[in-house]
């Protein structure tokens, strides 16, 4: 594993692109829609814009400063803050994962494996993501950017086998259940980008300051950009009611594609897709909470802490009792939980710049 | 190199059992590939399942046996209080694992189907085998029946049987290709009846089984199970079957279900017959499409809505008996009155016919959508109430385009003509 690493905007977009884009894979499609209607496919424009905003704000503070996110909250709010802050992050991450493993290994099962143990399932999610994390950040970005074309690739061939079953009056009326609805949908997206601030804890991986603002450009907004359109597709197909009751839109989505007598029953081959999504989504966000906690513990290496915080990844995965409650707890996690504790460390941050700034500038007037 | 090859083997090590059929080898696993659901007289369920047996690939004259004593499918009934349950006896009765991941039908009988299909089809689609694309269909009498009777000479199986059935439904539009999305999705939108296909079983007699329908000059129309023809498979499939949410309330004849085809742009091509406007003993023959899409206008301000229906269609002349010169321009008027008009008539029956049972076949409730800013606001108004009160007014244009491959046609001579 590689200490030293260098990155590109590619690499970084890829890596911020797969830290929001595996919940389209999950259940969110379904989620968001039985909360706002037949305007769900505003909601990922509208998370892209808060959660991408509060990164671009803690990027821009980071723009003038060495180091990364960590460093510029020990300098900014102090060391026994920045502790509070660097944990917040790694719980976002880590937390991220352990949903996420659990939702993942728990639809493998569901659509491709039903008759194996939930257990192994999980173990081998484990293993893959282990494998992804201890080759270091490097692979994991490079996989990102490759990956990144594929997935969004496979979804436009979806999308082009399902036209003749699109009604695009399914999108209408316009504003689906009315503006006040778009506010959970909200909430839950800004939580969900939280995680995305991995990328500014490995700020110094990139050639400049500027080119994260540009990862984060590129990477949210394709994200977003292709998951709106995904979820108006899902509408547009299933209509509010039924696209509000799927556990597995994307799955059921595939799963209509019949073009002709040869070319149908396809959805084997997408299950490959998600279930390659899901294991770089979980290993980043793993490999994120590592980085914060070796760096917040001033540890050389991660590397000893990578099986034991693995097998508690999948421990906490294992908790809930059944798939409903899992579902219960992303929403809780993301709405409730990370997206106030996002606005607020980026906002102490802001509001640390801003009088630190005031500070240097009366003392500059007093000298 | 080396570790790329040794993780490629793992990986199709492990991918051999990766399969949606929960590991197990296709020779472990029962197919099923139809199901018929009828009621049973103590209020259980009657389901027959069609079973594939994919090593008997020959096909043999007049059966499902590949002439060498195997069959290539078989039929079984089982009676039990709920689908799910019918499954496990199946499962019990034979050695092999059952999969519906290759079911291509589900038969319900209209017994059943008039009492509401709720409780069955919101657990099909549930199952993680069963799929949107599945033809759905209501039988005129037992679905066991059906299953036991259905014999098709030509079809080399019974599942390409249905599948070549749900591909030509294009060529005449007399009935309609019908999938369990589509149902399910009507079922449980805010506007549009659940429509399925029709099926029922012809005795092959000459006995004169028409509704009485007239559409378009001498043409009759007819409902599953009474096409006048003799020969065959006893099973086919005509019209269609129009529930009012998850209940059955009618079928339509074969010249209702084009008129709705019309309606529902899913009219490729079909051919009318209609009487020769200037020699009236004789009929004159045209295949119609649907020039463009319908266009549908719908005016809610007032207090029922009213609903504007602009069909234009494109024709070529296929056969005039006459001799008349119809391909000439001042003549084709009077074929294209006559097609509009039988056609017009012909809607506006169907439609009038389904207004009374309050079923909105042609999900006319979708266009009153962008009318409203919200989803409550559009529940309020309460299409299905409001649809029963509409007035319908339908526009049918034609227009001939083409002649075939004749340019112009000229009378037969006739005997004592010079």
């Amino acid at each position: 594993m590689k200490s030293e690493t260098r990155l590109g905007i590619g690499e970084g977009a890829g890596l911020i692109y797969f830290t929001i884009f595996p919940l389209l894979f999950l259940s969110t499609p379904s989620e968001m829609t039985e909360a706002s209607g037949s305007i769900s496919w505003l909601t990922p424009l509208l998370g892209g814009l808060s959660g991408g905003g509060l990164l671009w704000i803690q990027q821009s503070l980071l723009t003038d400063r060495h180091g990364n996110l960590l460093q510029l909250a020990e300098d900014l709010l102090g060391k026994a803050f920045s502790y509070l802050f660097g944990l917040f992050y790694f719980f976002a991450l880590f937390a991220t994962a352990c949903i996420w493993s659990r939702q993942y290994a728990e639809n493998t099962l569901l659509v491709a494996l039903p008759t194996i143990e939930f257990n192994h399932i999980i173990l081998v999610y484990l293993v893959s993501v282990l494998v992804m994390v201890y080759l270091g950040i490097e692979s994991l970005s490079r996989t990102c950017y490759l990956l990144m074309p594929l997935s969004i690739g496979a979804l436009f061939v979806v999308f082009a086998g399902l036209t003749s079953e699109m009604e695009p009056l399914y999108l209408f009326p316009l504003l689906g259940y009315g503006i006040p609805s778009l506010i959970d949908p909200l909430l839950f997206y800004t939580g969900a980008t939280a995680p995305a601030a991995i990328l500014l804890v490995l700020a110094p991986s990139f050639q400049n300051k500027s080119a994260v603002g540009q990862v984060i450009l590129f990477g949210i907004g394709a994200s977003a950009i292709i998951r709106s359109v995904a979820f108006a597709v899902y509408v547009a197909i299933f209509a509010v009611n039924i696209a509000s009751e799927k556990i597995l839109p994307f799955f059921d989505l595939t799963r209509m594609i019949y073009i002709n007598r040869y070319i149908q029953r396809i959805e084997s081959l997408f299950i490959l897709l998600w279930v390659v999504v899901g294991i770089v989504g979980i290993a980043i966000c793993l490999y994120g909470a590592l980085t914060i906690i070796s760096q917040l513990f001033r540890l050389p290496t991660f590397t000893p802490l990578l099986l034991p915080l693995g097998i508690i990844m999948i421990t906490v995965a294992a908790l809930p009792m059944d798939a409903n409650q899992v579902l219960l707890i992303n929403k809780i996690l993301f709405s409730k939980m990370l997206a106030p504790g996002f606005v607020i460390t980026t906002l102490a941050l802001l509001l640390a710049a801003k009088l630190k700034k005031r500070r240097e500038q009366r003392r500059c007037d007093i000298a | 190199m080396r570790y790329s090859v040794a993780l490629l083997i793992l990986v199709c090590l492990f991918a051999t059992g990766c399969s949606s059929n929960g590991a197990h080898e296709t020779d472990e696993i029962l197919w099923v590939i139809s199901m018929g659901i009828d009621k049973a007289e103590d209020g259980d369920l009657l389901v027959s399942y069609r079973i594939a047996n994919p090593q008997a690939e020959t096909p043999s004259g007049g059966g499902e046996s590949d002439g060498q004593g195997k069959t290539k499918s078989t039929v079984v009934t089982i009676k039990a209080s709920s689908p799910a349950e019918t499954r496990n006896i199946l499962d019990t009765s034979f050695s092999r694992t059952v999969s519906q991941t290759h079911n291509m039908v589900v038969m319900v009988s209209e017994e059943l189907a008039r009492g509401g299909v709720q409780d069955l089809v919101g657990g099909l689609m549930r199952l993680r085998e069963f799929r949107g694309s599945v033809t759905i269909g209501v039988c005129r009498g037992k679905a066991q029946d059906m299953f036991n009777n259905n014999n098709p000479p030509i079809d080399k199986l019974i599942s390409r049987w249905i599948q070549n059935y749900m591909h030509s439904s294009v060529d005449t539009s007399y009935y309609l290709a019908l999938n369990t999305h589509r149902f399910y999705t009507r079922l449980k939108s805010y506007s549009g009846a659940p429509l399925a296909v029709a099926f029922g079983q012809n005795p092959r007699s000459e006995d004169d089984r028409s509704t009485g329908n007239r559409y378009t000059g001498r043409v009759d129309a007819y409902l599953p199970g009474d096409l006048p023809s003799h020969g065959g498979n006893p099973i086919e499939i005509a019209g269609t079957a129009v529930f009012k949410a998850d209940k059955m309330v009618g079928f339509l004849d074969t010249g209702e279900t084009r008129a709705l085809s019309i309606l529902l742009n899913t009219f490729p091509q079909g051919v009318v017959t209609i009487d020769d406007p200037l020699d009236p003993k004789r009929l004159v023959v045209v295949t119609i499409r649907n020039g463009r899409k319908p266009k549908f206008s719908i005016d809610i301000s007032g207090a029922h809505p009213v609903i504007g229906i602009d069909v234009f269609l494109e024709g070529e002349m296929s056969i005039i008996p006459s001799g008349i010169n119809y391909e000439s321009s001042e003549y084709h008027t009077l074929i294209e009155t006559e097609i509009s008009n039988a056609l017009q008539e012909q809607i506006t029956n169907m439609l009038f016919r389904t207004q009374k049972w309050g079923a909105d076949v042609v999900d006319f409730g979708r266009f009153i959508r962008p009318k409203f800013w919200t989803l409550q606001e559009m529940l309020q108004y309460d299409w299905d109430k409001k649809y029963l009160q509409a007035a319908i007014h339908v526009k049918v244009h034609t227009q001939i385009r083409r002649a075939g491959l004749l340019r112009k046609s000229s009378p037969v001579r006739r005997s004592g003509d010079s």
